[in-house]
Order: C-alpha cells, then sequence, then structure tokens
C-alpha cells in the first residue's frame, strides 16, 4: 500500500465520506435556538395566527366580507342620493285630500297621500265625479296654510278659478312666506318634476288639460272621463289660461338631474352570459388533510329561465391532490397499466399505510341558481346541481411498509374515465355588475361525492371558492 | 426516531410554522448528517459547528420552498435537498475566508499531525481518511471535496469558487498528492485494510 492511486484515493475517500460519523454531541439545540430567535423570531403561541387559518376560511371570508360591504356602501350612498327630496315631501302627506271643482262642477279629487306613497315614476290623482262639498276643498285660508306648513306638497286647485286663485305654489325651498297667488298651479318635489316632464304621453296630455283647467276650466273637457289623472310636476305659474310656465329652481333641478328626459326605455335582453373562472380547490379523499391547494379554471356559460332562475353549465379544467389513508380504498390493479410498468413484488395485497394522489379532471357542470336577492346592482344567489368528471390522468403515490422497511412507489394512469354526474354541487355567493354587461361573481363551493372514482375508488371531497368575471351580450332590445 | 414520511411531513409543515418544537425534532434528526458532511470541509471544530449552525438556520428559513409532494421518498429528498444547502454555506464560508485560507503546500503542522493519528490500529479507518482530508489546506480541501465527493464538474467548481478550471484541477491534484502522502506514511506503518 506503499503507492495509492487516484481512483483508489477517490474512492476511499467516498466510502469514508458515506460511512464515517463524526461525532455531533458538540452541536447542540439551544445555541441553534437562540440564533434562530434572532433571525426567526417565533411567534407567541397564544396569540391569534392569520396565516395559520386555512387559506379557503380566510379566503371565503375576505370575498364575502368585501361583497357585503360593496353591497353596503352602495345601498347608502343609494339612499342618501335618492330619498332627500321623499324625506322633505313626506311630512307634507298631512295635508287633507283635496277635492276641486271644476268647471262642469266635477270635483278633482287629490290624493297628496297616494301621490307620495307612490314611486316617483307615476303620480296618480283620482279624479271622480262626486258632489262639490263647499267648504272641503279650495279655501284659501285653510288649505293654503296647510300646504304652506308642508311645505313642499304639490297640490292642484283646479276648475273653479276663484278658488284657484288660492293657491300658490310651494317647494321645500321656497319659504312658506309666500303667498297663495291667483293663477298659481301647485308642484310636487323634484323628483317628482323630473320625472313628470320627462315626457309620458299621457302625463302630458293629462299636463295639458290640467294646465287649461287653471285658467278657464278646460280641464273638464280632458279629466272627466278618466279614472285616474297622472300628475305632471310640473304644473307651475299659470298665469293665464292654457299657459304653462315653470318653476325656475325646479326646471334647474331638472336640467341637472341625470334622469333620462325620455321615458321610452329600451330593455336589454342579457339573458345569456359568459364567464371566466378561476379559484384554488382543497380535495380531500379520507382523513388526511391535505397540505397542497389545486387549481380551478375553465369557461362558464349561464342562461336565465326567469328573472331570479337561471341554468349554468362550464367547462373546467382543475387538478386536485389529495390524501388517504389504506383503509379508504381497495388496493387494485389498475386497468389500463401494463404489468411490465406496474411493480407488483408483492403475492398478496401490502400493508399499505396511506396514499398520496393526484388527478387532472375536466369537470362539466350543471347547475341551477336561484337569486334570493337583487339589491341595486348586486345579486345574492344559491347555486346546486350535479357536475361529470372526466379523469384524464391520475397519479398514486403508495406509502407501504414490508419487514420494518418503508417503500414507496408511483403509479401513473392516464386513461380517460368518465363519471357522469357523479358530484353534487352546491354554492352560494353573490355577484356585482361592473357595468356595460360585465359582473363579478365570487361563491364559496362544496363538491360532495355521490360515487367511488379513479382506480383507487376515492370518495372525493372538494371545497374552496371560484372568482368569475362574467359578461352578458345584449341578445335583443326592446323598447317599453 | 422517524416514523416515516408522514411524520416527516407533519415536521416539515411545523418547521414552516415557525414551529420550535417540530424544528427541535428535525434538528435532531438531522444534526448528525449535517455534522457528517460538515465535518469534511473545515479542520477547526469550532467552525463546522458554525457553518452547521448556519446551515440549519437557512434550511428552516427556506423549507417552505421544499416540495415533499413531488418525491417519494421524503426523507432522502429532504436529505438531499438540506445537503446542498450545507455544501453551499461550506463554499460560502470558504470564500468569505479565502484570503487568508490559501495554502498550497502541505503544512508542517499537517505532517506532523498525521504522524500523530498513529492510533495503535493496524489498519486505515475511515476516520483516518476523514481526518487526512481535513487535514489537506483549504483550498486544496474544498475541491477534493466538491470534486470526489459531492462529484462537480470543475467548471461548477470553478463557478462556486470563483476560481479557473485550471486551478481547479491543479488544486485537485495536489490535494490527491498530499492525501497520498499523509496515507502513506500512514500505511507504511499500517496495512490498510479496505473496510467491509
Amino acid at each position: 500500500m506503499s503507492n495509492l492511486s487516484d481512483k483508489e484515493i477517490d474512492r476511499l475517500s467516498r466510502e469514508a465520506a458515506d460511512s464515517y460519523e463524526p461525532d455531533d454531541s458538540s452541536l447542540s439545540w439551544s445555541r441553534l435556538q437562540q440564533k434562530l430567535d434572532q433571525t426567526m423570531p417565533e411567534r407567541p403561541p397564544d396569540s391569534f395566527r392569520f396565516g395559520r387559518m386555512n387559506p379557503y376560511v380566510w379566503g371565503s371570508a375576505v370575498i364575502l366580507l368585501a361583497g357585503a360591504s360593496f353591497f353596503t356602501i352602495k345601498n347608502i350612498r343609494y339612499s342618501q342620493h335618492s330619498t332627500p327630496n321623499i324625506q322633505t315631501v313626506i311630512p307634507s302627506v298631512s295635508v287633507p285630500d283635496a277635492k276641486i271643482k271644476n268647471a262642469s262642477g266635477n270635483t278633482v279629487h287629490l290624493d297628496s297621500t297616494a301621490v307620495f306613497q307612490k314611486s316617483a315614476v307615476e303620480e296618480n290623482i283620482h279624479s271622480s265625479e262626486t258632489d262639490q262639498k263647499p267648504g272641503s276643498s279650495a279655501k284659501p285660508g285653510s288649505d293654503a296654510d296647510a300646504m304652506q306648513s308642508s311645505g313642499s306638497v304639490s297640490d292642484l286647485s283646479n276648475a273653479n278659478p276663484n278658488k284657484l286663485s288660492g293657491y300658490k305654489q310651494t317647494n321645500t325651498r321656497q319659504s312658506t312666506k309666500n303667498a297663495l297667488k291667483p293663477g298659481v298651479a301647485v308642484v310636487a318635489g323634484s323628483s317628482l318634476t323630473s320625472r313628470a316632464v320627462s315626457g309620458e304621453d299621457q302625463n302630458a296630455r293629462e299636463t295639458n288639460g290640467m294646465d287649461a283647467g287653471t285658467g278657464a276650466g278646460d280641464m273638464a273637457g280632458s279629466t272627466k272621463n278618466k279614472n285616474q289623472i297622472h300628475l305632471p310636476a310640473v304644473l307651475t305659474h299659470g298665469t293665464g289660461p292654457g299657459k304653462v310656465t315653470g318653476n325656475d329652481s325646479l326646471m334647474n333641478q331638472l336640467a341637472q338631474s341625470k334622469t333620462p328626459i325620455h321615458q321610452k326605455s329600451v330593455h336589454l335582453n342579457r339573458s345569456l352570459n359568459i364567464g371566466f373562472t378561476f379559484g384554488p380547490d382543497y380535495t380531500n379523499a379520507g382523513d388526511i388533510a391535505n397540505n397542497q391547494i389545486g387549481n380551478y379554471i375553465g369557461l362558464t356559460l349561464g342562461y336565465y329561465l326567469t328573472d331570479k332562475l337561471s341554468v349554468n353549465t362550464g367547462f373546467i379544467y382543475t387538478n386536485k391532490f389529495y390524501w388517504s389513508k389504506a383503509h379508504n380504498y381497495f388496493f387494485q390493479q389498475p386497468r389500463s397499466i401494463s404489468p411490465a410498468i406496474y411493480p407488483r413484488p408483492f403475492a398478496a395485497p401490502p400493508p399499505i399505510d396511506y396514499i398520496n394522489g393526484a388527478s387532472n379532471i375536466w369537470e362539466l357542470p350543471l347547475t341551477l341558481r336561484y337569486d334570493f336577492a337583487h339589491h341595486n346592482k348586486t345579486k345574492f344567489f344559491a347555486d346546486a346541481g350535479l357536475s361529470s368528471y372526466f379523469m384524464m390522468k391520475q397519479t398514486y403515490i403508495y406509502f407501504l411498509h414490508s419487514n420494518q422497511n418503508q417503500l414507496a412507489y408511483k403509479i401513473s394512469d392516464n386513461q380517460q374515465i368518465n363519471y357522469w354526474f357523479g358530484i353534487a354541487d352546491i354554492s352560494a355567493g353573490f355577484e356585482a355588475e361592473l357595468g356595460k354587461g360585465f359582473s363579478f361573481q365570487a361563491e364559496p363551493f362544496l363538491k360532495l361525492p355521490l360515487r367511488n372514482m379513479g382506480m383507487e375508488d376515492l370518495k372525493l371531497t372538494s371545497y374552496g371558492f371560484l372568482m368569475t368575471f362574467k359578461y352578458a351580450p345584449v341578445l335583443s332590445r326592446s323598447k317599453k | 426516531m422517524m416514523n416515516g414520511n408522514h411524520h416527516i411531513s407533519a415536521l416539515i409543515a411545523g418547521c414552516r410554522q415557525n414551529d420550535r418544537s417540530s424544528q427541535k425534532e428535525l434538528y435532531e434528526f438531522l444534526k448528525g448528517y449535517a455534522m457528517k458532511i460538515c465535518y469534511r470541509y473545515q479542520h477547526n471544530q469550532y467552525q463546522v459547528e458554525e457553518i452547521v449552525s448556519e446551515g440549519f438556520t437557512k434550511f428552516f428559513k427556506n423549507i417552505h420552498q421544499f416540495d415533499e409532494n413531488r418525491h417519494l421518498e421524503i426523507t432522502m429528498a429532504l436529505k438531499g435537498w438540506f445537503k446542498r444547502i450545507l455544501v453551499n454555506t461550506c463554499i460560502d464560508y470558504y470564500r468569505k475566508n479565502s484570503s487568508y485560507l490559501h495554502g498550497q503546500k502541505l503544512s508542517e503542522e499537517t505532517e506532523k499531525i498525521a504522524d500523530h493519528g498513529e492510533t495503535g490500529l493496524d489498519k486505515l479507518s475511515y476516520k483516518e481518511i476523514i481526518e487526512a482530508i481535513r487535514l489537506l489546506s483549504p483550498a486544496y480541501r474544498t475541491v477534493f471535496n466538491l470534486f470526489v465527493i459531492e462529484g462537480m464538474s470543475h467548471e461548477e467548481i470553478g463557478k462556486h469558487l470563483g476560481i479557473s478550471v485550471g486551478a481547479s484541477k491543479s488544486n485537485l491534484s495536489k490535494a490527491r498528492e498530499n492525501l497520498r502522502k499523509i496515507l502513506t506514511k500512514k500505511s507504511d506503518v499500517k496495512r490498510y485494510v479496505e473496510p467491509i
């Protein structure tokens, strides 16, 4: 052994490196712990650890919280923008119904309560042929006082020039000091104004009739045979027969209003929607918690059968990772794997400890969705149905022990296996309109197995949450 | 004692959460392995402990990058991953201290220590071979470890250590020569017995 060759030196060195175990007693955990405490301080054990929560729990919570906040904020903003006039108008409801005698002796019954209890789109004034009750209406003194005190109620006096002359328009912003002046019709709040002037034909006709009535009692001709009169909101300063002038402030409000002038609305049929969906997938095939998250990505298609009920489908790709204990599956030879690549060193089924599976699946869901709430531009829905799984590839790693040795081996199966309607789908969530037919949808989901699947006959339970961007094209337009 | 892949997976999950008890258990499981690797790269015992400690710190910091689901045998995969960390830590340590660690010749002290290595045993043990490697100068020792034991190429060694391929080959040649000198001196008085 006087001359060792290079190869011998290398071989001896490798063997020594593999086999020699130096004394490690000098290594101490406490020294490393001190270092770890400096570089990676441990968080207090009793404190709340957000990072330790299941991502599906906090992920779903964040999305639902964001949706609820979005809905609440929008609702509040909507209320703030839409209620001021109503709030000022409502007190005026205390004004007693006015009955105004027209030229032919008919009385126009002004039900101001009804006017403000209804939406601002249509304000109805009931006219009926009733006997005039002297003193019950058009008392310049008492009625005018009442109206002035109300501050905003629009009222209408008509037909009897003498009595009409006792009224003056009052407005929320106008001082109640304004005296009743002859020839002044009444006006509603601004919200009514914008609607009424927006041009409904019927309203327009009625407006004309009312206008005429302000001066010369022509109203009889237009209202006599009608049970309802749509009150135009701007019936103002009629200074003479057949003449209508506007209230400046109200007209300004009208001009500034974003409300469409033309009330002939176009109805867009967006019953069909397509979407792009994605999200995490968490699959459990037994009692062992999976620590790897799968993906969920695909296209969706929905069609509204009614206003609230829609049918939905899609084509979604998902990969699932799961663990299972031995008792959850049957050890069987995969059908598609040739014996050459399928290791069967065991005469009898070996004691398998657990299994780690991964599957690539195309999913075809078919669900019915019901929108149980719709506020502003946010819909809340529940969805249920069945899904079909088309397993494209399965990979399993078997962990087993034999003679106290732990072994593992891997099997892959590329043969497609179809499971029609093998999964029950349940989900709920919200859909927020983004405008122009686009919307965003978030929904936690749960997929329950109706049958065993895969070459290991596992029940795959999946849950997670989906985020979907949708687009609803205009299928048709119709005028209403 | 590790009970298998599932237990290691649980420990890894705990380490990802910076759980000290999981870290301690994994440390106890791997410290012998870490010592075995780092011991070859350093002659000074204190520096070996420093490198092991640094390697474990890196290991715990980056354990989220280890994907145990991609491996059949998690323990083997984990050890392989940890070994890369340790070797890189040794290389880093060498590079940091290379300005004063370069030596080209077997020092007098080395030869003395080699001679002191006689233990009365009539064979070369693994311990003596490893100790002989440790007696090499840092530059030779590092190249020898990386080439012979870790299986790196001269190009990779040159890249890692910041030296040329020629320098790497030269250092390896000299390392072998010095190692042969050390082992031959031993074998002159003791007959080498191939380990079983």
